[in-house]
């Protein structure tokens, strides 16, 4: 009786001691299948993009393009309504902010028939709006590499992502991510080669528990109009079309107009590849007299006269890669 | 002039010439004399802000100076005056991007400035020639890369080339938001698609 009582107590306290190991074991064998199914570099940008949606944080950053600095203050927070809110503002020159709130963004200037609100859920102006989303998104023409350590970044210690393109005809991002809180601290756009064009420096930084207080009273204020598009809008009109496009970009909207004050006669169309976008212009090559030209930077532009046609890109994209596609500019109809 | 005519001509202006012959013979010389008339406007002048009656808003004319001086300018090429406004507007379109412009626009505009500053290279020349001649002397913020050069523009013709740039870009940025703008349009709308359709669902039923 006894020998009973003390075995099955025996199996008893087995059981107690081996269920806890049990439940480790198939947690570790669910975390390792997991990450077989989202590479580490892929989970840090996710991360990231949810960070981006879901800190409440006080930063000032210093944006760089070549020799040109720009100071700002980004204030990002949750309401406890839900309402997500972003302020940025500009700290040299001339007064300007973004205030998003939910998907309202508005645009406010000194001038107020300058300011304009705009419909989107992503502050434009600061960061490539895919930053804001998983890389899902972008997997098929972008990959993700992490190296194990970063340096550190304002004080901070980070983690190291690369987002390159897979065919080497788009510009590279660097991004240094917080540890702790998966917070954006440093970004560098690279061309293929190497070279940076632009520069993210995250100076001072600070998460908060709730929404930060200068956040509470952008609610309350005004919106300027929205940004509209134009009536008179008509489909393209020379039949003129690219002929080569990298991989994954699609057309986002087409249409012809009077270009701005130029009251330039023009076809235009924007491409897009879910990271970044190219317009392509085209007017007639008598009128529009731009001689031949290039410029690769953050914003490259590039001009060829073609058949009688001026055809103009222009994006985020290195400059081999828009003369390959306006060179490529063909009269498919008329 | 003379004192003596100085005395007369102030007499004249507070009225205090009483024998009406001389009172005429002060206006003739007054009419016939350019010296006499500016000494008459001065001293009306001093009269006016000595009885507080002048007003600053008295307009000075400059014209004739100004007129002078743009006979002096070179003749503006006719590219420049033909397509856009007005000297200051069209200075205020140029240093602020109109409506539709974000951030990262100014960044782009400065570097098309940028380059622009720097002078047309050849295609047979090296690049570096181009950043020795940059009269600000730093370099180029942008990877400087002239593909091909038509002949030699001119300062006017480079002012508008720069101009039509600059408006690509501003264009290209705003087409960005908009197309941005759009997407979220879109997405609202399909989110809203399925809980619509039950109603027409239900209408449908109705009718039948």
């Amino acid at each position: 009786m006894t020998t009973n009582l003390l075995g099955s107590s025996l199996v008893g306290l087995l059981l107690a001691f081996a269920s806890p190991t049990f439940a480790q074991e198939s947690s570790l064998l669910n975390a390792s299948a997991q990450s077989t199914q989202v590479p580490a570099a892929e989970q840090r940008f996710n991360e990231m993009s949810q960070a981006l949606r879901e800190l409440n944080f006080e930063a000032t950053l210093v944006r760089v393009s070549g020799d040109r600095l720009e100071p700002m203050q980004w204030l990002h927070g949750t309401f406890p309504d839900g309402l997500e809110a972003e302020l940025i503002v500009m700290l040299n020159g001339p007064d300007r902010r973004i205030v998003r709130l939910g998907q309202e963004t508005s645009y406010y200037s000194q001038l107020v028939e300058q300011s304009y609100s705009l419909t989107t859920d992503v502050t434009y102006g600061l960061l490539p709006a895919a930053f804001y989303q998983d890389f899902a998104a972008l997997k098929p023409h972008y990959q993700v590499s992490a190296a194990d350590r970063g340096v550190r970044v304002v004080g901070r210690e980070t983690k190291f992502v690369r987002v390159l393109s897979r065919d080497n005809d788009r510009y590279h991002y660097g991004l240094w991510i917080d540890n702790d809180s998966g917070m954006l601290l440093k970004m560098q756009m690279t061309t293929p080669q190497g070279e940076i064009l632009e520069q993210l420096q995250v100076t001072h930084f600070y998460e908060a528990d709730s929404v930060p207080i200068s956040l509470s009273d952008v609610r309350g204020v005004q919106r300027p109009p929205r940004l509209l598009d134009s009536r008179n809008r008509q489909a393209p009109q020379f039949g003129a079309q690219p002929q080569w496009l990298p991989d994954g970009f699609e057309l986002q909207r087409s249409n012809h107009r009077l270009l701005a004050q130029t009251r330039l006669p023009t076809d235009h169309f924007l491409y897009s590849d879910g990271l970044t976008e190219f317009s392509l212009y085209i007017a007639e090559g008598d009128v529009q007299s731009l001689p031949n030209l290039g410029v690769q930077g953050p914003e490259s532009i590039y001009n060829v006269q073609l058949q009688g046609l001026a055809v103009t890109a222009v994006g985020k994209l290195p400059l081999n890669t828009l003369q390959r596609i306006a060179d490529s500019v063909v009269l498919t109809a008329k | 002039m003379t004192d003596r005519s100085y005395e007369q001509l102030s007499a004249l202006l507070d009225d205090a010439v009483l024998d009406a012959r001389e009172r005429e013979q002060h206006l003739d010389s007054l009419l016939s004399d350019t010296e006499a008339q500016h000494a008459w406007g001065r001293y009306a002048l001093i009269g006016r802000i000595m009885k507080n009656e002048a007003t600053s808003a008295t307009p000075v004319d400059i014209s004739a100076s100004i007129a002078a001086q743009v006979a002096q300018e070179p003749q503006p090429s006719n590219v420049v005056q033909g397509r856009f406004g007005k000297g200051r507007q069209m200075v205020q379109r140029l240093l602020k991007p109109t409506g539709s412009v974000a951030i990262a626009a100014s960044v782009a505009l400065v570097a098309v400035l940028t380059v622009q500053q720097t002078q047309p290279v050849m295609p047979e020349e090296s690049v570096e020639p181009a950043f020795v001649t940059n009269p600000l002397g730093g370099r180029s913020p942008v990877s400087y890369n002239t593909v091909l050069e038509s002949n030699e523009p001119t300062q006017a013709e480079i002012a508008q080339q720069r101009r039509l740039l600059q408006f690509y870009l501003l264009d290209h940025n705003s087409q960005r938001q908009l197309s941005l703008q759009a997407q979220q349009l879109n997405e609202q709308a399909q989110q809203q698609a399925p809980e619509d359709e039950p109603t027409q669902e239900q209408r449908l039923s109705n009718d039948n």
